[in-house]
């Protein structure tokens, strides 16, 4: 501490330190919020007929569905909130009689800086799986 | 050397007495640890992050103006060097 160097080495070691026992403190914070928001899901219309993919000319039975999503998520945005993961996830029974539930490939996420009452959402979800079977739900899953 | 050359050479070298540097290191210490304390609580309080680091960085800005440069008042206690000794030349 005996020169103005050696201050600003000591200063800022200290500082270091005591930056990260902060971060690490906010982080360990994080853990005493625990929620569990709902959400409704609205089908505006379902459309099933044979069409093919993009680029291909194999015909398969597809199902289009068009839906709505309301929910208030609200209660996940606490201080160190930084995005959220939202999953759909869509439950069918096939032929075989097993209720099969798969993960969706493509995710939809939200941040902060949209706000939350007025998104606007225009994210295309597409899952292709062969099923046949009859009923098909759409559940909106939050953060696992 | 003139005066002003030789302040300025002071200043930068930025010496302190001993005296000081241990009170440079309390205040550091205190204000650093006291201020992460304060800036925790009143940011989880009010749920926002960004008055977390603003009470933090502004405390940590403030301690660096009092604590960094060489202030008067840390050389308050100059060392007392011994008065210098008259030796005697002894014949070998």
């Amino acid at each position: 501490m005996h020169s103005f160097i050696s201050r600003v080495n000591n200063v800022s070691a200290f500082l270091s330190s005591v930056t990260m026992c902060l971060l690490a403190s906010i982080a360990l914070s994080s853990f005493l919020f625990t929620t569990d928001p709902k959400g409704e899901v609205y089908l505006t219309s379902i459309k099933v007929f044979p069409t093919s993919q993009r680029r291909t000319t194999k015909k398969q039975e597809m199902t289009f569905v068009n839906f709505n999503i309301s929910a208030d998520l609200t209660p996940l945005f606490h201080w160190n909130t930084k995005q959220l993961f939202l999953y759909l996830e869509a439950e069918y029974t096939n032929a075989k009689g097993v209720s099969s539930v798969p993960i969706p490939q493509d995710s939809f996420y939200l941040s902060p800086v949209l706000t939350v009452g007025t998104a606007i959402w225009s994210y295309r979800f597409q899952q292709t799986f062969a099923a046949s079977n009859s009923g098909l739900t759409f559940r909106l899953l939050g953060p696992k | 050397m003139s005066g002003l050359a030789k302040s300025v050479q002071e200043w930068t070298e930025g010496r302190i007495d001993f005296e000081g540097q241990a009170f440079v290191e309390l205040i550091s210490r205190v204000v650093l640890i006291g201020s992460a304390i304060v800036a925790f609580i009143v940011g989880f309080v009010m749920q926002s992050l960004a008055v977390t680091f603003v009470i933090f960085g502004g405390t940590t800005a403030v301690l660096a103006l009092v604590v960094l440069p060489p202030w008067p008042m840390f050389n308050a206690h100059p060392v007392e060097w011994l008065p210098k000794v008259e030796t005697k030349e002894k014949g070998k």
